[in-house]
């Protein structure tokens, strides 16, 4: 396959309800690969004059690995990108499922919609008949409702469709995108952009075929996918127990956040284990589109619901976090996020916030409004996901995040609020994990661990941290040392793990390294490149992302975790100590990226040496 | 004589990744084309079902007995039902008769079916949780007998009637 060959680029205007395609382009391909790295280059290109991210002007960018719909392992993943509401700069998230082969197969790379329908309207494409529908009768609708609305409309129950809810229609600024029911691109507020559109949903049907290089070699690889499958003692974690089993990882660890990250441990955890979720709620296991993993669960609350999913962050986010330590609540606050489409992560960590600043004595009446927010509440948890939805009562605060809340609160609230560049911070608390502490604080799109994603920081030996890095700092969790050098690496191979379209957990430590990675393009899309053309790509991608960021104003001081964990050590539990000053980490960082340890902006070298 | 082996489906199993859809469409075609699959995995997301659809194999093919033009035959060493594309008129009688939908018509208006991969099925090779096995008929039988029985068995363990190992 030629790099013009992996599809096409599809630019939509929604308010001149006009359209366009054009074939990729070489350089494109060769430059950022595709998905994540190819949607921030064209986030960069369209960006530079547009202001409010929930404006007509921000560009809502879908985009395709480049392995998305291959022969490739758990190559299903597809990533949206626009300027984020929620962090106000470089936003994205990144979903697997079954929508972006869809896409493929129906010829598209990339979709870029612009501008604001002036009805809400979906977006539904067909191999290349492309249309702009009406929608709505589908406002309002949450994204179950949506997404078999839109298969009843079309006749066709094998579409795929990317959707938003009530809470991206109402504009909260953590909402999600939908695919397949329960899969979102969950962070940055992807679903508030494509509600600020009047989009309502992307419906996909393709028919084309993915031609893979070298089918024998492709066989090959799934061959040792397979073998590892049987071999690999994380994949048979993930295939087994889903991330439901990080709950005893993390906690063994002293890194679990409970109430708003008072505390980093639970003493008693088999309420929350993997091994009680799979006993008595899962069903059987599910797995994304070409993956042998099958991570994912479909379980039934009896007497409530029951659908597929639950993931490890929102079993804490919107359990310990907020004080809640009984899978039922977990479960429903889980369905609810997934139908309203907010995202599982911010949610439970603004509604963690309330619960702290309540205690503290710091809401004021007029926005509280009668609610009583207290950690340990399930029952009102549930109930202010519907508020922060439709943006009633104190939910009108909440829908704006922790720090957008504590901004409007004022008054020291900013404190509690635990996020790096208005972006909640993830189910890890980074006094415990140093590494990941950094990556949160230099993450392109505020605190997010799959950025960097350093698992090798807890589960590589010294000697192949020495093999691959040249020093053994880099698995000691504790230090400071290398993990400037350690995060950049890490994120540089994670950008193309998201570019390619491969999932995290494929790419998490079996496929990790760039020659793993170059052994896998070139059997299944015949484009050759090498394992140091690949760093490069990353670190480009990388480089451009944090140019979305300089332009709009973020420095070495946005770079930066909460100040609760440099001044509170973690108060017990395995990690009982342990703080987090990253400043040392930082300047390793950008002196390791060739940025100004000042300001934290690239140089002018690094961004001609990179072609930016 | 071998003994015939059979394709069988465990739908429990079954996590509906496509990838038997997949190294079905790249080992005939080259391609990755859900569209050329001869097997095809059905959902229903909402209630948690995944079923992979493919031919299989009846003992009396209604495809085979409406087919006009004699096109569908038995292949003599893995007992599949074919189809002669030379002899295919493509009338498209056997996806109407076809009980479970085991018959493909590709863009192309071309009818396919599984051909069990010459008897070493790329599908159940490469399905990750057993959900598609190629086996003995009778082991097959004994293993879907078994799982009928599981059910009993947990009720009377958990009864304390014993006696089971």
């Amino acid at each position: 396959m030629t790099p013009e060959a992996a599809g096409s680029v599809l630019f939509v205007d929604l308010s001149e309800e006009s359209w366009s395609r054009r074939p990729l382009r070489a350089d494109e391909v060769k430059g950022y690969v595709g998905g994540r790295g190819l949607n921030a280059k064209f986030l960069y290109d369209l960006s530079e004059s547009v202001q409010d991210p929930l404006s007509p002007e921000n560009p809502l960018i879908f985009g395709v690995g480049l392995l998305t719909g291959s022969a490739a392992p758990s190559a299903c993943r597809y990533t949206v990108t626009a300027l984020s509401p929620l962090t106000g700069g470089f936003g994205d998230g990144n979903s697997g499922g079954f929508f972006g082969p869809e896409m493929r197969f129906a010829g598209y790379a990339h979709i870029i919609v612009s501008g604001r329908a002036r009805r809400p309207v979906y977006l539904h494409i067909e191999d290349d008949a492309v249309a702009i529908r009406d929608a709505s009768g589908l406002w309002g609708k949450d994204t179950w409702e949506t997404d078999g609305a839109i298969k009843r409309a079309l006749g066709d129950p094998e579409v795929q469709i990317s959707c938003i809810g009530p809470a991206g229609e109402n504009g909260v600024k953590f909402s999600c995108i939908i695919n397949n029911l329960t899969r979102a691109i969950g962070r940055c507020g992807m679903g508030a952009v494509m509600g600020s559109k009047n989009l309502k949903a992307v419906a996909v049907r393709g028919s084309g075929s993915v031609r893979i290089a070298h089918p024998d070699k492709a066989f090959e690889i799934l061959k040792e996918m397979r073998g590892m499958m049987a071999e690999d003692i994380s994949f048979k974690m993930f295939g087994t127990y889903g991330t439901p089993a990080l709950v005893d990882v993390y906690n063994s660890r002293g890194a679990i956040p409970v109430k708003n990250f008072q505390k980093a441990w639970i003493e008693d955890a088999r309420p929350l284990s993997g091994d009680l979720f799979i006993e008595k709620y899962s069903k059987k296991t599910k797995g994304c589109f070409n993956c042998m993993i099958h991570c994912s669960h479909f379980y039934e609350l009896e007497g409530s619901h029951k659908e597929e999913g639950l993931e490890y962050e929102s079993i804490v986010s919107l359990g310990p976090r907020i004080g809640v330590e009984d899978y039922p609540t977990i479960l429903k606050g889980n369905a609810l996020c997934n139908r309203y489409g907010l995202d599982t992560i911010s949610a439970g960590d603004a509604i963690g916030f309330a619960m702290e600043v309540h205690e503290k004595g710091l809401i004021p009446e007029k926005y509280l409004e009668g609610e009583n927010p207290s950690f340990g509440d399930g029952a009102g948890a549930l109930g202010l996901l519907e508020k922060i939805t439709y943006k009633k009562g104190l939910g009108r605060l909440l829908a704006e995040g922790a720090h957008g809340a504590a901004g409007i609160l004022g008054g020291g609230a900013g404190y509690y609020a635990m996020h790096v560049k208005g972006q909640a911070i993830i189910s890890a608390d980074p006094r415990a994990l140093r590494g990941w502490g950094l990556g949160f604080a230099v993450s392109s799109r505020g605190a997010d661990h799959l950025r960097a994603y350093p698992v090798v920081e807890y589960c590589f030996t010294p000697e192949k941290a020495e093999e691959i890095w040249g020093f053994r700092e880099a698995v000691d969790r504790s230090a400071y040392q290398g993990k400037g050098k350690l995060v950049k690496w890490c994120e540089d191979v994670r950008a193309l793990a998201d570019s390619l379209g491969l999932c995290k957990f494929v790419t998490r430590t079996a496929y990790l390294l760039p020659e793993q990675l170059s052994r896998l393009i070139e059997p299944v899309t015949g484009i050759a490149f090498d394992a140091k053309e690949l760093m490069r790509v990353g670190e480009r991608i990388n480089n451009t992302e944090k140019m979305v960021n300089v332009r709009r104003g973020f420095g070495r001081a946005h770079d930066a975790l909460p100040e609760r964990f440099t001044r509170e050590p973690i108060p017990e539990g395995p990690s009982a100590g342990m703080n987090i000053d990253i400043s040392q980490m930082l300047d390793e960082y950008y002196r390791e990226r060739g940025w100004d340890v000042n300001t934290g902006r690239p140089s002018p070298e690094k961004l001609a040496e990179l072609g930016i | 004589m071998d003994q015939p082996s059979v394709l069988l489906i465990d739908i429990e199993k079954c996590t509906g990744c496509r990838i038997c859809e997949n190294v079905c469409s790249l080992s005939h075609t080259g391609c990755i084309d859900p569209g050329e699959s001869r097997i095809t995995v059905v959902k229903d997301e909402e209630a948690g079902i995944d079923i992979p659809v493919v031919c299989m194999q009846c003992e009396r093919p209604l495809c085979m007995e409406v087919c006009p033009s004699g096109a569908l035959g038995r292949d003599p060493d893995t007992g599949g039902v074919t189809i002669d594309p030379y002899r295919c008129i493509g009338c498209r009688m056997c996806v109407m008769a076809c009980p479970v939908g085991g018959i493909t018509v590709t863009k192309e208006k071309q009818v396919k079916k599984c051909d069990l991969c010459g008897g070493d099925p790329y599908c159940a090779k490469f399905c990750p949780t057993g959900a598609i096995v190629y086996q003995k008929a009778a082991k097959g039988s004994a293993g879907q007998k078994r799982k009928g029985a599981i059910k009993m068995i947990h009720l009377m363990h958990a009864q304390g009637s014993g006696g089971l190992p």
